[in-house]
């Protein structure tokens, strides 16, 4: 076909410029591509379906493509843009809205300016101008108050697949406009929220059984799947978080020992579950320095005061012991903790007495019974050359830190400079229990032990006593038994007493025993400690008789009234004896309450028979 | 009324019966001259008083000691069998029933004796013969 070129063919296919399409006219151009972008809202924001995008006009594209050539414009163009879709947003944003209507609505807004955006040919730099201001508009709007009430009712919970989906899709649409880091943190929060909720249930004061498999099971199974979920999306490269995750929890459970440690060192030996897991997750100093400062202050608070028992405190002492060697068997926590307790102790006038009675007390139901265990426990033998085994004191060991076994026994002795103090108290212990007529083969027998804790040397003056005591078995003769003591090594305030005249018969007895021991001991001689010992009698009154176990004094008091039907009076009695009145007074006193004398006047006594009796 | 007494538990103590005054608590608070101990206690190398560590009354003069004390003090040659308190020629007051040590203590005693003897002897006899302060020696 042969066609003549023309200028007016030229015009059919190229049409002049009219009024119409005033291609170079700028304004007019702008105006062109707004009216087609028009500021968009969605209306239904609970429907999830997109708003359909209309094409654009060929007018509208030749006003894009004519108007934003240059990046120069588009920049300019976008700012424009952005401040009407900015206006509209401000005025038909409601702010009521939940989160999933925010979600929804940032989806449409989304979808619907990507649209149009791929229409306008823009940079990759105006573009994401444009998406960064966008994204800024709307997450400006974002309530942090609502999607975490959202996340904290979905997260950690079981996903079922119908939330799992939702949830996803609540994920990518906040990290597509950006919000990635709002999403982590949030999700974070509420982990260690979660976390920190879970170990309050699970572990407050449950400290007899072991706990950590079910914190690590929670973790793993609960916290974990939903947080690896979350970050598959929001992480590039999606990285492990499950130990530190575990770590947080172990963290957790750590805080919270250290608020009740004192209660779980009092409740030992039944929280120990409690004390080796928190061994195991005991990692870190200031933690160490935090459970450390907490014992003290609470140790302190109820128990380092004059309020307290020092059984008592000797007690929780054994338990700190035993417990803060579970939590660190090194011992430095433990050498940190006992400090205060160990110079509280030495300001206590009783502790060496409590001591003593406790490892010598083998009753289960002694609140100190764990010394007298510990005192039968055999001692191995310590091996203090550790050669080219040695290394430095642990760091953060206090300058005196010693290292070593910790016994029990031995710190408490070590309380006091000096052990003379315990032997003493010992002495006096056993040496009055020889004299009250205890068991020699037990008290032998617990010498044995005290021996191999203290040393052979310094029981010298007990060894005496107890020889002292077997072989008073060699002086037994009809009514008198007497026991001969070698009086340098008995406790002086054991022998004096006030003497007092003995009745005839034992005054008797007394002095053939006398002259038998001068004839078996030549140049040796004895003087009787009245006062001292025990006397069993029978009194017969009423026809009735009755057995008493009372004081010599107490029986030679008694012995005045002997088938004697008068009265007695105090100076009488005070002057037989060769005693006070005071004394005789209390004496009488006590066969008074026990019904067998009566009180006629202040100080006359009759034995209180029936009348028909005489 | 009728008060029967069934046994009576009683204690006394003993000490040595010495010829000095005891003091009120009726101990006797002398003390040993060589070891400075009690004699109701022990000498130092004794653990339990009494009959194990026995003590001597000195005849000739009124010191008494420790058995073991004064033994000891007796082995020394040095001693020349002398009181160690007055330095009189130390005997003592012999107890109806004697004991190994006893007889110890009256050899060493006796031994002593024979060395001052000979020793008068060496003295008188000192111009006469050299050799005798040699033989004293060696003895």
């Amino acid at each position: 076909m042969n066609i003549e070129i023309t200028s007016k063919v030229i015009s059919q296919i190229i049409p002049r410029p009219g009024l119409y399409d005033l291609g170079g006219d700028l304004d007019n151009d702008i105006q062109i591509v707004l009216d087609w972008l028009s500021p968009y809202y969605p209306e239904n924001l609970n429907n999830n379906k997109p708003t359909k995008i209309v094409d654009p006009s060929v007018r509208v594209k030749k006003a894009i493509h004519g108007y934003l050539k240059h990046e120069s414009n588009q920049i300019e163009f976008v700012m424009v843009y952005i401040n009407t879709i900015s206006s509209q947003f401000e005025t038909k944003f409601v702010a009521d809205l939940s989160f999933l209507e925010y979600i929804h609505m940032v989806r449409q807004l989304s979808h619907y300016y990507n649209c149009h955006l791929d229409y306008l040919n823009l940079t990759n730099r105006s573009r994401m101008i444009f998406t960064r201001k966008l994204n800024l508009l709307i997450n400006s709007k974002l309530s942090h108050t609502k999607m975490e009430e959202y996340f904290a009712e979905r997260l950690f919970g079981d996903l079922s697949s119908q939330s799992h989906f939702e949830l996803i899709d609540v994920i990518t649409t906040l990290t597509s406009i950006n919000l990635t880091n709002e999403l982590n943190s949030t999700m974070i929060q509420l982990a260690i929220s979660t976390i920190k909720r879970n170990i309050k249930e699970i572990a407050t004061e449950k400290w007899t059984v072991p706990i950590l498999d079910s914190i690590n099971n929670c973790i793993t199974t609960q916290i974990y799947p939903t947080f690896s979920l979350v970050t598959s999306y929001t992480e590039s490269p999606a990285a492990s978080y499950l130990s530190s995750l575990n770590t947080t929890a172990h963290d957790e459970l750590v805080h919270l020992r250290i608020s009740e440690i004192y209660t779980m060192v009092s409740t030992y030996p039944s929280s120990i579950p409690a004390l080796e897991e928190l061994h195991l997750c005991l990692t870190s100093s200031t933690k160490r320095r935090q459970l450390t400062t907490s014992f003290i202050d609470s140790m302190r608070k109820h128990l380092l005061h004059s309020g307290a028992d020092t059984v008592d405190i000797i007690h929780i002492y054994i338990k700190t012991m035993q417990s803060f060697l579970i939590i660190d068997p090194r011992g430095v926590l433990l050498d940190q903790v006992i400090r205060p307790a160990r110079k509280y102790l030495r300001t206590r006038d009783d502790v060496v007495i409590k001591l003593v009675h406790g490892m010598l007390n083998n009753n289960p139901s002694s609140k100190l019974y764990e010394l007298a265990v510990e005192l039968t426990r055999k001692q191995e033998s310590i091996v203090r050359d550790e050669g080219l085994k040695w290394t430095p004191d642990p760091i953060d060991a206090l300058a005196d830190f010693k290292r070593g076994k910790h016994d029990v026994i031995e710190s408490l002795l070590s309380i006091f400079t000096s052990k003379e103090v315990f032997i003493d108290e010992f002495t006096r212990l056993f040496g009055k229990q020889l004299i009250e007529g205890g068991d020699v083969q037990d008290i032998e027998e617990k010498l044995v032990l005290l021996k191999s804790r203290f040393g052979n040397d310094l029981f010298t003056m007990l060894d005496i006593m107890i020889r002292d005591i077997r072989q008073s078995g060699l002086y037994q003769g009809d009514l008198l038994r007497m026991s001969v003591l070698s009086h340098l090594y008995w406790p002086s305030s054991m022998l004096e007493h006030d003497s007092f005249s003995v009745p005839d018969l034992i005054q008797q007895r007394f002095d053939e025993f006398k002259s038998q021991f001068i004839n078996d001991k030549p140049g040796r001689t004895v003087k009787h400690i009245p006062s001292l010992g025990s006397v069993t009698l029978e009194l017969e009154i009423n026809h009735e008789t009755k057995s008493f176990v009372v004081t010599p004094l107490q029986a030679a008091i008694i012995d005045l009234f002997n088938e004697k039907s008068d009265e007695v009076s105090v100076n009488d009695a005070a002057t037989k004896l060769s005693i006070s009145e005071y004394t005789a007074t209390q004496a009488l006193n006590f066969w008074v309450d026990e019904k067998v004398l009566m009180k006629l006047t202040s100080t006359l006594y009759i034995a209180n028979e029936d009348d028909e009796s005489f | 009324m009728k008060v029967k007494i069934l046994e009576w538990k009683s204690f006394a103590t003993w000490h040595w019966d010495l010829a000095t005054s005891a003091d009120d608590s009726g101990y006797v608070e002398e003390l040993c001259g060589i070891c400075r101990v009690s004699f109701d206690g022990t000498c130092p190398n004794c653990k339990y008083p009494g009959d194990d560590c026995p003590i001597v009354l000195g005849s000739g003069c009124t010191h008494n000691f420790h058995l073991h004390c004064i033994l000891k003090w007796l082995e020394q040659e040095s001693s020349k069998g002398l009181c160690p308190m007055c330095r009189q020629i130390f005997t003592f007051k012999e107890p109806e029933q004697t004991s190994d040590v006893l007889i110890n203590l009256k050899t060493l005693i006796d031994g002593h004796r024979v060395m001052r003897e000979r020793f008068q002897q060496g003295n008188e006899q000192e111009f006469e013969a050299f050799g005798a302060d040699q033989d004293l020696q060696m003895a």
